[in-house]
């Protein structure tokens, strides 16, 4: 897909365990879970905004658009 | 809470279906019984209707409105397992729609034989030799008309609610 998601990355980088996450955003493990694995259409503003409340971190650090791939894989 | 209320109306409708599919099968049963096409004491009367040149033909009266009640009864037992799952809060589901589809089938199905068994009767009675009937015709009244209407209506709702569920997954895989 054309956006990548490098929540795993940030995670890992902050020492921060999915489950404490979850929690604070207020998903499931496995909402989670999907979204580190980009296997999922789109993410709420409010969503983003609670990970990057928790993580300290801009939505630039989470997502990244890489031209040439294809929007379609993730369905 | 509103989906509370549709679980209970869910309940009390399909309670008023068992009913009528009760009453339907009495009235068959009744009419098999008493051997007739119709049939009625002083204070009730259980009658098929039907053209009057099978009047002579009972049998024949009976099987005919005893297939259009088993398509009765068929869409209404798919009514109630609709309401069961309406009890269970399976609004959108593939199952609420394949019962409101077949529904909806029943209704198109019951007025489809209403309309056709009896000319089609007709002609077999005139091939058998058992009637001089010379001119044979399709009827359909005004409630035939609207039962085919809301039947073709509900048909559509089950496209609405295929799109409903389709909306609910995409909204279910945003985060």
């Amino acid at each position: 897909m054309a956006i990548l998601v490098h929540l795993d990355v940030v995670l890992a980088q902050r020492k921060v365990k999915s489950r404490e996450l979850a929690a604070h955003v207020g998903i499931t493990e496995q909402n989670l879970s999907l979204l580190k694995s980009g296997k999922v259409r789109g993410i709420r503003f409010a969503t983003l905004e609670r990970i990057c409340e928790y993580l300290q971190c801009q939505p630039g650090d989470l997502l990244e658009f890489r031209a040439g791939g294809d929007p379609e894989d993730s369905e | 809470m509103e989906s509370d209320i549709v679980v209970r109306r869910a309940r009390v409708l399909r309670y008023v279906l068992v009913l009528a599919m009760l009453a339907v099968v009495v009235a068959n049963a009744w009419l098999w019984w008493r051997g007739a096409g119709s049939y009625g004491t002083g204070w009730v009367s259980i009658y098929s209707e039907w053209p009057t040149d099978l009047h002579g033909h009972a049998w024949v009266q009976l099987l005919a409105a005893s297939l259009a009640s088993a398509l009765l009864l068929g869409g209404l037992y798919r009514l109630c397992r609709l309401m069961r799952l309406f009890e269970a809060g399976e609004f959108f589901s593939m199952a609420s729609t394949r019962h409101l589809r077949g529904f909806a089938l029943s209704l198109i199905g019951a007025v489809t034989v209403n309309t056709l068994v009896p000319p089609l009767l007709m002609l077999g009675l005139r091939l058998a030799g058992k009637t001089d009937v010379q001119a044979i015709s399709l009827q359909m009244d005004s409630s035939d008309l609207w039962t085919l209407l809301v039947g073709a209506l509900f048909f559509l709702i089950t496209s609405l609610m295929v799109e409903a569920r389709r909306l609910a997954d995409d909204s279910a895989q945003i985060i």
